[in-house]
């Protein structure tokens, strides 16, 4: 069966989410990120702000030279996954097949010649139950789809069928395909390529000996072609979590305190996946941005706080370097799902306090949203610098952003 | 020291004190073996310090003496050599010649009053057991010793107890206990002692194929030594205390299922090839009509299989590693065999009424 592809985008989703809930923000150009004196960045920001030219992922300090009337909130991440998750449901009643990309992001796979129509109705009952903006791309596969909900931003729907590629896409610079980062982009710059159109003019073997096997593909997504089906459940390969510090750390203990931090991250969104890792990697970057990251791969696979603690705390005295510290982070991966512990009849109390204690923070943390417990070790840390909240991307084994929240 | 011997008795001995000897050592002489005179034979002896090995071959003897040679070396050449009369005569800076036909090697050795002095145990309290009876019990239990790594010293050995009329080994890792008694004549006070699980296995391999004779088993305070048909083994106790395992024994099982072992064996054995990849359990419901074993990993696939079995008591929903089941299976293997349980997330026990006064128990996995 052929299906339309539409992609379901939330208009400024953290800053619409606070416009909605606050009257007084309404009509005012509304910040959501980091405080600028932590080195915060621009989560998302009202389509008001971004008429000063604030956009996401710019440095929050920036975003306020830009924008200084702007009112900046630190955001409330569990209030955003409920609500992504109202809209998924409504997603989810017109999806043959659904992909969640982000957290205000979606592929929708409907009936083939149905998409209008779908996306028309996605987006009134968004409107209408959730007062909520979202932008629909209509088209037949997903490259085509992000395309069109693109040009339909903000507030709208469009429709790009394969028929007007090359009125509508090929004008567009080669930066707009999926794939194409600063690097690829410079080298088809390099060779004189800057837009769709010329991309498209480009043979498929000449593409390849420039960009290797990625080159074919991005022939194809040239002509509208993409080939990608919807994933529509995605595998966890990784969890992790890092933070760039305020300012630079000299102090190890400090950076082990942060490590405990991030551990109980780590260890609270695996066992909320229902998951354990037999592999902890640590990263570091040092203050002149040069980065590590080690490994160490473990017999059994483990999930509590304190154990993933354990390994990055040794992963970090065996290769801390030279201080200062810039950035540090804990990552969880080669995991496995459905693990049973082993029972033992020589675990003392540690153990079994150890998973108590695990349990009941989980559950605290559930019921006020944030961590409530931590461990003592991590008193040493500002006040401010206690509170760590996961990013939203959960690509793949990519360490995902990690935001200092404001207490 | 000027001896005689023949080439097959010396690599004969050369290999049984071999199994203790470091390749390497911080102590040099430890990776030599010490050959001296003794009551008109030849004895050699290897040691790591923890434990030593000792044999005696016969030997012609031109002059009185000791020597110690690099056993390595030493036994690759003596391997190599025609089966007949070699002479090792010491000569000056513990230079020793080996000389056959018309050839001659001179290796260099240690000095053989720095050779550590084989451990002196007193052979007042002891036991013996027939070699068989000893093998039987070394393998129903040496291999739920926790390995030599682990923080918990107690668990690398052997429990050893040894009671009026009854001789029990004990093994326990934490995950399972393995423990077999046997009767013995032994009439004195009761003791029990923690022997290193390594050396345990070696006295397992130096009893097969003595027959009969009995191998005698004495103990001090912190020794033990094994004479096995005249070769000696002594090793130091490991000095703590082994867990109380006793009260680990469940008082009363609520589930009991009679099933053949090797069916029952076989089927885990297969079911336990799936979920190599990631989870790694196999799960035993245990019904009226019998057992249904499952097992499943998303990227291999899945297990489903029945063993008829009797069933006495509750039903039960019970998962393991299969690794820790199919070790307490193998002992029973062949026999009938009795699987008990406690609950789903309790100990559970493996034991036949044919293979009496063994059982093991162990735990499961959490679900």
């Amino acid at each position: 069966m052929e299906y339309d592809i539409l992609l379901c985008d939330l208009d400024a989703f953290f800053a619409s989410v606070e416009q909605r809930d606050n009257p007084e923000l309404r009509d005012k150009p509304v910040i959501v990120g980091g405080r600028p004196e932590h080195r915060g960045v621009v989560s998302t920001c009202s389509y008001q702000a971004r008429a000063f030219g604030v956009r996401s992922a710019m440095p929050m300090s920036q975003a306020m030279r830009l924008c200084p009337q702007a009112v900046v909130l630190a955001g409330d991440m569990r209030k955003y996954q409920e609500v992504s998750r109202q809209v998924t449901k409504i997603y989810a009643h017109y999806a043959c097949a659904l992909e969640i990309v982000s957290i205000d992001e979606a592929y929708v796979a409907v009936p083939r010649g149905l998409g209008q129509e779908m996306g028309c109705l996605i987006r009134s009952r968004v409107r209408n139950e959730l007062q909520l903006p979202v932008s629909v791309g209509v088209s037949v596969n997903k490259l085509l789809a992000k395309i069109a909900c693109g040009l339909a931003k903000p507030d709208g729907i469009r429709c790009l069928l394969p028929g007007q590629v090359e009125e509508v896409l090929w004008p567009m610079p080669v930066e707009t395909l999926p794939g194409v980062g600063p690097n690829t982009a410079k080298r088809l710059h390099d060779a004189g390529i800057r837009t769709i159109s010329q991309l498209a003019q480009c043979s498929p073997d000449h593409l390849q000996a420039k960009l290797g096997k990625f080159g074919p593909v991005l022939y194809m997504y040239a002509h509208g072609i993409d080939e990608r089906p919807l994933e529509t459940e995605r595998e966890v390969k990784s969890v992790s979590e890092e933070i760039t510090f305020p300012e630079d750390k000299h102090d190890p203990a400090e950076v082990i305190a942060t490590l405990a931090l991030l551990s109980e991250e780590v260890g609270f969104r695996l066992r909320k996946h229902g998951l354990w890792a037999k592999t902890v990697t640590l990263k570091l970057r040092f203050s002149d941005f040069s980065t590590i990251t080690r490994s160490k791969t473990l017999s059994e696979p483990v999930n509590t706080d304190s154990t993933i603690y354990h390994v990055a705390r040794q992963l970090f005295v065996e290769h801390k370097g030279r201080p200062p510290w810039r950035l540090a982070g804990v990552q969880a991966s080669n995991l496995v799902r459905d693990h049973l512990n082993q029972l033992n009849m020589l675990h003392g109390p540690d153990e079994v306090r150890e998973e108590r204690i695990s349990r009941a923070a989980d559950e605290l943390r559930k019921k006020y949203g944030r961590p409530v417990l931590h461990r003592a070790g991590t008193v040493l840390l500002a006040k401010g610098e206690r509170f760590v909240s996961g990013g939203k991307s959960k690509k793949p084994d990519g360490l995902s952003p990690c935001h200092v929240k404001p207490s | 020291m000027n001896i005689q011997v023949a080439q097959s008795s010396l690599l004969w001995g050369l290999n049984i004190v071999s199994r203790v000897v470091p390749s390497s050592s911080p102590m040099p002489i430890l990776t030599g073996v010490l050959i001296e005179t003794w009551k008109g034979a030849a004895r050699l002896t290897a040691t790591d310090l923890e434990s030593a090995v000792q044999c005696t071959i016969p030997a012609r003897i031109m002059q009185e003496g000791a020597a110690v040679l690099p056993l390595k070396l030493f036994a690759e050449l003596v391997r190599r050599l025609p089966p007949q009369d070699i002479t090792l005569s010491l000569r000056e800076n513990e230079m020793v010649a080996i000389t056959w036909e018309k050839a001659q090697y001179n290796l260099n050795g240690f000095k053989p009053d720095e050779f550590p002095k084989m451990m002196m145990v007193e052979r007042e309290r002891g036991v013996e057991v027939p070699a068989d009876t000893l093998i039987e019990m070394i393998k129903s239990t040496v291999y739920a010793a926790a390995s030599s790594e682990d923080r918990n010293i107690s668990l690398t050995g052997v429990l050893v107890q040894v009671k009026q009329g009854k001789l029990t080994m004990a093994t326990c890792d934490g995950i399972r206990i393995a423990c077999i008694s046997r009767d013995t004549d032994y009439g004195g006070q009761s003791y029990e002692f923690i022997v290193p699980a390594k050396v345990m296995q070696e006295v397992a391999r130096l009893s097969s194929g003595v027959d009969d004779t009995p191998v005698k088993i004495f103990f001090t305070e912190n020794q033990v030594l094994f004479d096995i048909n005249s070769v000696l083994l002594a090793s130091r106790l490991i000095d703590a205390k082994f867990p109380d395992y006793q009260q680990i024994i469940p008082n009363r099982y609520y589930t009991s299922m009679a099933l053949d072992s090797n069916e029952f064996f076989s089927a885990c054995e297969r079911a336990a090839l799936v979920p190599r990849e990631g989870a790694n359990y196999i799960r035993l419901q245990f019904s009226a009509s019998g057992v249904v074993i499952t097992s499943a990993a998303s990227s291999v696939g899945t297990v489903y299989e029945e063993v008829p079995g009797v069933l006495t008591g509750e039903p039960l929903d019970i998962s393991f590693n299969p690794r820790f089941l199919l070790d307490g299976l193998k002992v029973v293997l062949g026999k009938p065999l009795v699987f008990d349980g406690t609950g789903p997330s309790s100990i559970a026990c493996i034991s036949s009424p044919e293979f009496r006064d063994f059982f093991y128990l162990v735990l499961p996995l959490r679900r």
